[in-house]
């Protein structure tokens, strides 16, 4: 699953250490969500989304073809 | 409040149990049986140092804030259990091969019955025990 969380918190300006303080999870958590080697729990995504008052589907792109496989 | 309590209390076990393992010792001595002693010392040393090290830890959280906030993180984060989750479920999954090629070895080789019983008897308990949280786990999901 794709994500344009790192777009997001640069464009806010945002370090990956304070992003991971304000959702209450580790920095290697953030830095592997942005990397897509890991795939957020559904009430770690609602964390992202209410933090950038996004919709969930405009942050995490899920990708039919890529999960088929 | 508890954990202080059950901190204090396997500080104290630990300690017991040390003193109870050098009069052990004292006791056979003479008959030369040293295992039972240092098997009784060997738990002192483990429940001691758990109870002092989780009590230190604490104590070491409470003067910094901050620190706990970051341990609290590390614990609680949601990579960090699945990270463990998988390893510890590789880890058992490489135990049930492990441990069964062990008790074929220990049948073929001249290794007492009851040995190798009881070295069943372990497997059969881990193996059931995984059946029985499969299936609560089941229900409750």
């Amino acid at each position: 699953m794709k994500n344009c969380l790192r777009e997001l918190r640069e464009s806010r300006g945002i370090r990956q250490e304070e992003l991971a303080d304000i959702l209450e999870v580790s920095r290697q958590t953030i830095g592997s969500l942005e990397n897509g080697r890991y795939n957020p729990s559904i009430l770690l995504a609602f964390k992202i989304s209410r933090f950038f008052a996004l919709p969930i589907e405009e942050i995490f792109i899920y990708e039919e073809e890529a999960n088929e496989k | 409040m508890k954990n202080k309590f059950s901190d204090n209390l396997f500080i104290i076990a630990g300690l017991i149990l040390l003193l109870i393992s050098v009069y052990v010792y004292t006791l056979l001595a003479e008959s030369g049986n040293y295992a039972l002693p240092f098997i009784i010392f060997g738990c002192a040393c483990g429940l001691f140092g758990h109870g002092m090290g989780s009590r230190l830890a604490k104590r070491a959280q409470q003067k910094n804030p901050e620190l706990a906030k970051r341990v609290d993180i590390e614990v609680n984060d949601e990579r960090n259990s699945k990270i463990r989750y998988l390893a510890k479920a590789k880890a058992f999954d490489m135990f049930i091969y492990i441990f069964g090629i062990l008790l074929l070895l220990f049948a073929v080789m001249e290794i007492p019955t009851s040995a190798v019983l009881l070295l069943c008897l372990a497997y059969a308990v881990v193996i059931v025990f995984f059946i029985f949280n499969f299936k609560k786990q089941n229900k409750t999901m």
